[in-house]
């Protein structure tokens, strides 16, 4: 198990080095990252001091290990447009970017889930043409027109929830389920296949004929087994909650880190998106690497792949 | 349906009824035909520019198509061709490419394509280099596998056996083999690069205006919900209706290919 871990761990370091890699080029095949860091309007004398500050008269060996050493200090620089620290931009928007994440991966789990389960044990009927036609809709619809088509029913129609903004509950409901539309469909998809695939196996069929309830078959063998595709897929919708963010934000005007990378984007605010996208790598990774670490915990043949 | 959409997609220019991107002021925000207020003239109403919704939705077809199909070719190529040598060489380059392929998978693939556009400004090179990049680690993934499993039969080694050349081998009797999970694989990443396109286009850094695109015509349509609807439903019902009938199609693909996953 600790030859597993070590394994996974150096592998997601190296992702993460492959990461700040691609940045630290991306940086400098855009031209003089200088400029894009001070803007267009910046004086001679503020460009040759971040020059100098950031080491970029130094042969490129020297300068790529010292953007490591600025990194792993945490010490991104100021937001162009805001001039200040981008780490305490970015601490700001952070708590909300979390809880629409939270939020959506729950929907996900507490919908996605049962509906898979539902629709494998009822195999063939009504309800499980019925819940997949659902799930079949989900994931063919981009969450940005979702969310656009709840705001027009639930705030501009009926006018029960605010189309925009955080604070209540009632803020965080649309957002919420524009993001997990795709999370609870494809959950839903891949738990009923994957509970049907152990529903023809061997040992279930032995559970049964050893006179066993169905319900103990059901819980005990069925979906312990059925569980472990379910919880690998869980570590990718973690990172496509992260990722879909950016664009529910935007929609709902949701004051979280989506918003603050669009920005950023549109306004070349080079620290910004350096920052934001290391971040969302590092967390990925390590949500990635947790996943694996459970994966491995239960289904112990992992490990030695 | 996706003939539907292929038809106008490739027809854009002969069928839309009004120039997509001609400006008529006078006649901006009108209704639907449906509505009583709406004409004959602008079936689909038209836009904050008089421009007629309709054209613009099919000439967003062909963007989209274009787009789509353009990021799964590139895809493909690279992909399969990475993943048929790392499966067929092993050793280091096959360590290499399923790092990369491992690292592309474990970031958010939305994440680095903002930050290419941050770094090289948005423009249609940039985003046709996003989705060439975006899904051909699924591909090379896949075909890695394949090749892998392929080189295991009788008949790879009883070529080998015969004297045929590495070449020959790869392209008689792997590449053949390993096609049909490819294609289907590529009707799934089609619909993912159309809405990896209509996502970036609706924040505003996909394609460009005039050019019309579905995620712009929504993005632009979400002002004028309280009085003009349609000019966000339109163009959403047309992504919701190209991502489906592609998946349907690419879920009959696959169950007339490999009939023991029918029904899963």
């Amino acid at each position: 198990m600790l030859q597993f871990t070590l394994r996974r761990f150096i592998r997601g370091l190296l992702t993460l080095w492959v990461v700040v890699t691609l940045v630290f080029f991306g940086l400098r095949l855009s031209g003089d990252p200088v400029f894009l860091m001070l803007g267009d309007e910046a004086s001679p004398e503020a460009i040759t001091a971040l020059r100098s500050q950031l080491g970029l008269d130094e042969p490129l060996p020297v300068q790529y290990l010292r953007y490591f050493q600025t990194v792993a200090q945490g010490d991104f620089g100021n937001s162009l447009r805001e001039r200040r620290p981008v780490t305490e931009i970015v601490a700001e928007r952070l708590p909300a970017t979390a809880e629409l994440a939270a939020a959506a991966i729950m929907i996900s789990i507490v919908f996605g889930i049962p509906m898979g389960i539902f629709a494998a044990l009822r195999r063939n009927t009504a309800i499980d043409r019925g819940l997949m036609a659902v799930a079949f809709f989900g994931q063919s619809a981009p969450g940005f027109f979702i969310g656009i088509m709840l705001i027009l029913v639930f705030s501009m129609q009926l006018q029960i929830l605010p189309s925009s903004g955080r604070g209540t509950w009632q803020h965080l409901l649309m957002p919420a389920i524009a993001l997990s539309t795709y999370g609870v469909a494809s959950l839903a998809r891949l738990t009923r296949s994957a509970t049907l695939e152990v529903l023809s196996k061997d040992y279930v069929r032995t559970a049964r004929a050893k006179g066993l309830k169905e319900s103990v078959v059901q819980m005990r063998h069925v979906l312990r087994n059925a569980a472990i595709p379910v919880i690998t897929v869980l570590g990718l919708q973690i990172g496509l909650a992260i990722s879909g963010s950016i664009v529910i934000e935007t929609v709902f005007a949701w004051p979280g880190m989506g918003r603050l990378i669009i920005g950023a984007v549109s306004n070349r605010d080079y620290p910004v998106i350096q920052m934001a996208v290391l971040l969302i790598a590092v967390s990925v990774v390590t949500i990635n690497f947790i996943i694996d670490i459970l994966y491995g915990v239960i289904d112990p043949r992992i490990r030695y792949r | 349906m996706a003939t539907l959409m292929v038809f106008a997609a490739l027809a854009a220019p002969l069928i839309s009824p009004h120039d997509p991107v001609s400006q008529t002021l006078v006649s901006r925000l009108q209704p639907t035909a449906l509505h009583s207020e709406g004409s004959s003239e602008y079936l689909l109403g038209t836009d904050q520019l008089g421009r007629d919704v309709l054209s613009r939705v099919i000439h967003g077809a062909r963007v989209s198509l274009g787009i789509g199909l353009f990021g799964m070719v590139v895809g493909l190529i690279i992909g399969s061709t990475l993943g048929i040598l790392a499966g067929f060489t092993r050793g280091f380059f096959e360590d290499v490419v399923m790092f990369m392929v491992d690292v592309q998978l474990a970031l958010p693939f939305i994440i680095m394509a903002l930050a290419a556009i941050a770094i090289f400004g948005p423009s249609l090179p940039v985003l046709l280099v996003i989705v060439g990049i975006a899904g051909w680690e699924g591909f090379a993934r896949v075909s890695r596998g394949m090749v892998l499993s392929t080189t295991e039969n009788a008949y790879v080694e009883a070529a080998r056996a015969l004297g045929a050349s590495k070449f020959r081998i790869v392209m008689k009797h792997i590449v053949p083999n390993i096609t049909a999970p490819l294609i289907v694989l590529a009707t799934l990443n089609l619909t993912s690069i159309i809405l990896l396109e209509s996502t970036l286009s609706f924040l505003g850094i996909g394609v460009q205006p005039p050019m019309a695109s579905w995620g712009r015509m929504i993005a632009e349509g979400r002002d004028y919900l309280n009085t003009a609807w349609w000019l966000a439903v339109v163009p959403g019902a047309a992504i919701m209706m190209i991502t489906m009938s592609i998946s349907l199609f690419g879920d009959w693909l696959r169950d007339a290919l490999d009939p023991t996953l029918r029904g899963r």
